[in-house]
């Protein structure tokens, strides 16, 4: 390098920092590799794969130790594992057994569970559906929630399923299922679809439901018992049963073929009012522990909550996939 | 004169590369290992924002270190459970970093205390420890968020919280910016004897 073209070189260079100093930390920051923070992803789900199976896991251990707890730390056990109709079912459950009902309590076993799908995006409640298998080796549906960003996932609904019944795909657990509460898409609304279910469980005049296949052991069960308890009180007193749908505790999971699985429930009141023909009748063994009477001369009243899963299409009809009912309370005179 | 001052100018620029290299090289290291430090004390649950996290593609380890042994509590969540979590609870929201001092700023805001963060099932990955604690947070799940407390939600007492980012390229460059201070620097102080030279030898002939 001459001297006369040192100069130049070096005005040059004066330039390139002056530019480079002018670029300021922007050029600075790429150089080292610094970037803006990615923007938050709000359409995946919640919970990866692992860590939903952990939640699972821990969630039905607390709920199967909640459930067979008894003294003391019972309350707190519950509120900690349970929530919405699986905390009311387990809350009856205990009256029952603390009444010495004969009724054998399903626990699920807290091990091997399996995470079915998880909801997805960022809003809150939250919601898995988890696989899980009783002791009698019935497979159940366990819904889990967490309402808010400080409440834990906790047991929810819980139903075994029927037999022979299934439910369709789901979307990977990597992915997330989304919520659909209003039943978008599907062939029936799920607010209609309880409706329609409770309707046609009705005793006296049930209503065939126009949405929902029949043949299921559940409603058959339900209805066939009602004409025998009927007709065995003759002509000494009147059955009816109503179901009421409570829209509270329904929540839709999307499945992958645009269908839905749906968890609902139903409460069931029984009463019995006597004739004036007759004097006095005996209400079941479990009514009569949770009474503390033997006989009743009036009436008598048993409130029943029915936890229903169902899967609904986006055309054709819904198939309810899961059942159980737990007797609440009982009143009588 | 304006060539003298182009010359006079890029050995200053050298000189000032050379140094800004040679600081950057003897704080990274040869691993490139930079470290930035604040001290929020105990008041205030300490919540560590993406814009800090997730700048580089590298992973950051955050290092809480409490007084006299203290426990403390590290969780790694998705930023909007992060926040919808502690709300507006009183926190120290670390959202950048001051290279010249190697300090993280803060920001003050909130009152009130955080709900148990322990329980809640939004972290993707948690830690605790008596005296100190450490979460790495590598960058396949960013943005999030680094709340560092107590398990149970009150503040933990610190004496400090680190944050560590590994950069061997970063070693490299801060490497090659000192010796690019120091060549141009070279040039310039070169440029300028060169000049000098010359225009001593010119005044030497006129006089002759």
């Amino acid at each position: 390098m001459s001297p006369s073209t040192m100069p130049r070189v070096a005005t040059g260079a004066v330039a390139t920092l002056a530019a480079l100093a002018m670029g300021g930390c922007g050029l600075g920051g790429a150089l080292v590799g610094v970037h803006d923070a990615p923007a938050e992803h709000t359409s995946t789900p919640p919970v990866g794969a692992e860590s939903a199976q952990a939640i699972a896991s821990r969630v039905l251990a607390d709920a199967a130790r909640a459930r067979a707890a008894t003294g003391a730390e019972v309350k707190d056990l519950r509120a900690k594992a349970l929530t919405g109709a699986a905390l009311t079912v387990s809350t009856a459950d205990s009256r029952l057994a603390k009444a010495g009902s004969t009724a054998t309590e399903p626990v699920t076993k807290p091990t091997e569970p399996k995470v079915l799908a998880v909801s997805r995006g960022t809003a809150w409640p939250r919601v898995m559906l988890v696989q899980g298998t009783r002791e009698d080796g019935a497979t159940v549906l366990n819904l889990l929630t967490s309402a808010e960003a400080s409440a834990p996932f906790r047991l929810a609904a819980s139903a075994p399923m029927q037999a022979g019944s299934k439910v369709a795909a789901l979307d990977a657990i990597n992915e997330g299922s989304p919520l659909n509460p209003q039943g978008t898409g599907l062939a029936i609304a799920p607010k209609d679809l309880l409706a329609e279910y409770a309707a046609s469980l009705a005793y006296p005049t049930p209503k065939p439901s126009a949405h929902i296949n029949g043949g299921d052991q559940f409603t058959h069960a339900v209805l066939t018992n009602a004409r025998t308890q009927a007709a065995s009180l003759g002509k000494l007193a009147t059955l009816t049963q109503k179901h009421t749908p409570q829209p509270e505790d329904t929540v839709v999971i999307s499945l992958k073929d645009g269908g839905a699985v749906v968890f609902g429930l139903i409460e069931r009141i029984d009463t019995i009012t006597l004739k004036p023909t007759g004097k006095s009748l005996t209400p079941n063994p479990d009514f009569q522990k949770l009474l503390g009477k033997k006989t009743l001369t009036k009436q008598a009243q048993m409130r029943t909550f029915e936890t229903v899963v169902f899967t609904v299409p986006p055309k054709g009809r819904a198939n309810l996939v899961a059942v159980d009912e737990t007797l609440v309370s009982a009143k009588g005179k | 004169m304006s060539k003298r001052v182009a010359l006079g100018v890029l050995t200053l620029a050298g000189l000032v590369l050379a140094g800004i290299g040679l600081w950057f090289s003897s704080h990274l290291g040869a691993a490139g290992s930079g470290t930035f430090s604040a001290k929020p004390g105990g008041e205030r649950v300490v919540v560590i924002e993406p814009s800090v996290l997730n700048r580089v593609d590298g992973p950051v380890t955050v290092t809480a270190t409490a007084k006299n042994g203290g426990e403390v509590w590290l969780g790694r969540a998705a930023p909007s459970d992060a926040h919808a979590l502690v709300g507006n609870a009183g926190q120290d929201a670390v959202t950048g970093v001051s290279v010249g001092g190697w300090e993280l700023t803060t920001e003050s805001h909130g009152t009130g205390t955080a709900p148990a963060l322990a329980q809640s099932d939004v972290w993707r990955d948690t830690t605790q420890g008596t005296g100190t604690a450490s979460l790495t947070v590598h960058q396949n799940d960013a943005p999030e968020t680094v709340v560092v407390a107590t398990a149970s939600g009150k503040p933990a007492d610190l004496a400090s919280v680190d944050l560590t980012w590994q950069g061997q390229a970063w070693a490299v460059k801060a490497l090659a910016v000192l010796v690019l201070g120091v060549l141009l620097a070279g040039a310039g102080a070169a440029g300028l004897w060169l000049l000098r030279h010359r225009e001593t030898t010119t005044t030497q002939e006129a006089r002759a």
